[in-house]
């Protein structure tokens, strides 16, 4: 066999530059997944203490038929969740641990152009009826090197995607706090954060004992009922469009049946049919009245 | 039954039961699913168009696909795009078994 037609190993050196970017990945993904599960772990065991001088159930997964405890969610390889509830104030307390995806290679590479930080995001839902009135407020500050983003407002439950009208709300108070360090965030660091949660428990008692005035009540409430009839407006406008389309639609498609009637007679049967529904949907509509007689 | 303290904030009586998140909300990351996606499209046509890099691309998107996936993803298609992506490389070499050329 001519040389250049005999293949070695040596030729084979883009497949096997291949397989090693796949070897790479696939260690980088066992690395990241377990420093993020480290993370997790380290927060959890850092701030469960706290969260039971707070909470009834720290913890709880929503699957088992007994209420659980001490069960921290993975959502997926960087996000874990803790769901805690049995407290004053609130319905509960969703913490999300948002990390930064240390199992994707790709992400790694894209964070030397773009810095990121692990964030915590604190949300409490079901405040009581003063977030109501107070309607969307959002605070940014900065407490030594952590950014702190706290969000006052209404959440939406049901999510719909042609509502016919205002989609039920609850008050929630969220918190994000973004972990200095561009990444760099060690398991050792988790204590350092538990003056994170301290305040987020101290704001959430402030806002649930404020009062507005009997004037700002009735402003937030005018407000509200004016958001609602636009809503309600604009949704019937869009119904109206709809039915109209459904209409021509229908009015097309029994054009073209007509167009494509081969046989004279069924075309001008038809045709007949349609004038004569034509002129009764044009004709005004008249109510039947009953008159006793006297 | 042991009455609360006033300082006390816990109350046994309001615990509510955590309700999963619908999926599809605003703030999911659509990565894993265009991966999924990418991944069977260059499936397809490193296959049909006996395209060697097109195989090896698609086997990287799966991957990438894997690596960013929720825990409520169904395994099954992830499974599915890995294999499809898998049997494009090994078709591509039992037509062709000679390397890959580099674009240079």
């Amino acid at each position: 066999v001519p040389l250049h037609l005999r293949t070695s190993w040596d030729s084979f050196y883009l497949e096997m530059l291949m397989i090693a970017g796949l070897t790479v990945y696939f260690l980088n993904f066992l690395a990241g997944k377990n420093k993020n599960c480290k993370l997790a772990t380290a927060w959890l065991s850092a701030h469960k203490e706290l969260l039971e001088t707070q909470f009834s159930i720290v913890g709880d997964d929503g699957v088992a038929k007994e209420v659980t405890s001490g069960v921290l969610m993975k959502e997926s390889e960087n996000v874990y969740t803790l769901w805690c509830s049995g407290r004053t104030c609130v319905e509960g307390m969703l913490v999300e641990l948002k990390l930064l995806k240390r199992q994707d290679l790709i992400n790694l590479l894209l964070r030397i152009f773009k810095p990121a930080s692990d964030q915590v995001i604190v949300k409490y839902l079901g405040m009581v009826q003063i977030v109501k009135y107070l309607g969307m407020v959002q605070i940014r500050k900065y407490l030594g090197m952590v950014q702190i983003v706290m969000h006052l407002g209404m959440e939406q439950i049901v999510r719909d995607t042609q509502p016919t009208k205002m989609p039920e709300t609850k008050a929630c108070l969220m918190f994000c706090f973004t972990i200095p360090g561009k990444g760099k965030t060690r398991a050792s660091d988790m204590e350092n954060l538990k003056p994170l949660l301290q305040l987020v428990f101290y704001c959430v008692d402030k806002v649930s004992r404020l009062q507005l005035s009997r004037e700002a009540r009735m402003k937030a409430e005018k407000n509200r009922q004016k958001a609602e009839e636009m809503f309600l407006k604009a949704a019937h406008t869009q119904r109206q469009e709809l039915a109209q389309q459904r209409r021509e639609e229908r009015k097309r498609a029994e054009k073209e049946r007509l167009m494509a009637e081969e046989d004279p007679d069924r075309a001008r049967k038809l045709e007949d049919r349609e004038n004569r529904r034509e002129s009764k949907r044009k004709q005004p509509k008249m109510k039947m009245m009953k008159i006793k007689a006297m | 039954m042991q009455q609360p303290n006033a300082n006390d904030p816990k109350r046994a009586s309001k615990i509510v039961r955590y309700k999963a998140q619908p999926a599809g909300g605003p703030g999911d990351d659509p990565t894993p699913d265009y991966m999924n996606l990418l991944g069977m499209i260059f499936s397809m046509c490193g296959l049909m168009m006996k395209l060697k890099w097109c195989a090896w691309v698609a086997v990287y998107c799966s991957f990438i696909s894997f690596a960013n996936s929720r825990t409520t993803d169904d395994t099954k298609q992830m499974l599915s795009s890995f294999m499809l992506s898998i049997s494009a490389v090994v078709m591509s070499y039992l037509q062709n078994p000679q390397p890959m050329q580099p674009p240079w």
